[in-house]
């Protein structure tokens, strides 16, 4: 057993945003907050490249190791979650986040960015609570991965998914043999 | 920070903008009034009884007097600023992280803050000097620590070159006991303390003379920052790039290095020969706290963060 993580295949996206669209169905994300978005880059030039961008879930995260409020937490499984009460929206975790995976949705009190809103590997929707009051928690299955068109988001146990990858490469040289 | 350099926008409510920058200048301006006080306090001691000696109180007690209210404001900007700022009051259910510095610094500030109020309500008693000097000596420690945590807040993102591991809470440090002095002596020539005595300037033009010192040392600071930022290459050339060729050019040079450096170091340098006139004191002492503002910000928006390496 490995850890659950996501791997982006840049060669393989065309950039049809199946996966912001199956991310704000299935977890009732608001405008404005995008858990996960698609980044063109070097956009009209050669080498142009469309990338996914979720959180990656970092083995060591940076934005678990600045969050002064523990709001943001590494599970056992390697999905870096968060406790929505708890956050009193710093900001610090989207300085310290290389990918700029923190999502902050505004209406705060001064017009201040609100509480921040993260990737959870689909373990966690948004805003949605059970009877008790609490959050409610899923299995991690994420679903821009399952959604995805071409399969260049693959994301689930770290072990399979880099299994599933070295065969596609063994795949294409074989191909291009 | 500017976000228009990474290759996704980020909403300008989620940045952090001129109320931190605002902030780690009063921060910083807060933990060096502090630090003054404290030195002013020794210094009164070595001359006690003299007038040179209440010459060293008046500064010792307008340090007393600057530093609470500024850390406080500073302190209740940053709430303005927070999503949620009710949560953010309560300190013993937020700020429970050690390896964030942000945590860290809040602890340290509540410190500062209460020891610097209780000193404060002991001046403003006035005969309990024992108790006074006790708690006012505590600023000297904890001031340094403030200060460093104002540098070591940013340098906690990894990832933006010129917030450097290092360099930059040597730097903030440095600016923020510059700036410290010289908000200290410009409040102890206003007239809410009495007229201003000859011993009283000599005693600013002292500390104006640990100014220079301190803005000599800053100087070198920056250049050798500068260099290794931008020997980082990528985002960080493109920084030092931003700071002095680019947009904030003007500010970096005009504000930071002319007005907040070099004309301060002029005038203090003056001072060696003989004591100056107060106008000019206020002076140099008004433009350094011009140049400490105006770094915090130019290092505040022209932070580039690194970006991905695609292949």
């Amino acid at each position: 057993m490995g850890v659950n993580k996501f791997l982006i295949d840049h060669t393989r996206c065309i950039r049809c945003t199946g996966c912001e669209t199956a991310c704000k169905t299935n977890n009732g994300v608001p405008t404005g907050v995008r858990r996960i978005r698609v980044v063109t880059v070097n956009e009209g030039k050669v080498g142009e490249r469309n990338i996914a961008m979720p959180c990656f879930h970092c083995y060591d995260a940076p934005c678990v190791k600045v969050c002064p409020t523990r709001t943001l937490y590494k599970r056992g499984d390697g999905v870096v979650n968060h406790t929505k009460e708890k956050c009193i929206g710093c900001g610090y975790c989207l300085v310290a986040c290389p990918f700029g995976a923190p999502q902050f949705p505004g209406g705060g009190i001064f017009g201040t960015r609100g509480k921040m809103d993260k990737c959870s590997f689909c373990v966690q929707p948004f805003n949605q609570k059970d009877e008790q009051g609490n959050m409610i928690e899923n299995e991690p299955i994420p679903m821009c991965a399952r959604f995805c068109s071409t399969k260049a988001l693959l994301g689930g146990d770290s072990t399979e998914i880099s299994k599933q990858f070295r065969e596609r490469i063994a795949g294409f040289i074989s191909f291009s043999f | 920070m500017l976000y228009e350099q990474w290759l996704w926008d980020v909403p300008k409510h989620a940045q952090w903008g001129w109320i931190i920058a605002l902030y780690l200048f009063l921060g910083g301006v807060g933990a060096g009034a502090h630090i003054t006080a404290g030195m002013a306090w020794i210094l009164n001691k070595k001359n006690k009884g003299t007038s040179k000696g209440e010459a060293y109180e008046r500064i010792n007690r307008a340090g007393a007097y600057l530093g609470p209210p500024t850390l406080i404001i500073g302190t209740t900007l940053l709430l303005f600023e927070l999503g949620d700022p009710l949560r953010g009051m309560l300190m013993y259910v937020a700020y429970i992280n050690p390896t964030s510095w942000m945590a860290v610094g809040a602890w340290l500030l509540f410190i500062l803050i209460s020891t610097g109020v209780a000193n404060m309500v002991y001046w403003s008693i006035g005969k309990s000097s024992g108790k006074r000097f006790k708690i006012g000596i505590l600023g000297i420690p904890l001031g340094f620590t403030v200060a460093a945590y104002t540098g070591y807040l940013l340098s906690a993102a990894q990832f933006v070159p010129l917030w450097n591991e290092h360099l930059l809470p040597l730097l903030f440090t440095i600016s923020a006991i510059s700036t410290g002095i010289a908000a200290t002596c410009l409040f102890a020539f206003m007239p809410i303390f009495g007229p201003i005595t000859f011993e009283l300037k000599k005693g600013a033009t002292l500390f104006s003379k640990i100014d220079a010192l301190l803005i000599i040392t800053e100087i070198a600071v920056l250049c050798v920052f500068l260099m290794e930022v931008k020997a980082f290459g990528g985002a960080g050339l493109a920084s030092v790039n931003l700071l002095t060729m680019g947009r904030y050019a003007v500010f970096f040079w005009g504000g930071v290095v002319f007005l907040g450096l070099l004309v301060p170091l002029i005038f203090s340098i003056h001072s060696f020969k003989k004591t100056p006139r107060a106008k000019y004191l206020t002076f140099e002492f008004g433009l350094v706290l011009l140049g400490g503002l105006i770094l915090r910000f130019v290092i505040l928006f022209g932070a580039i963060k690194q970006p991905i390496v695609i292949p």
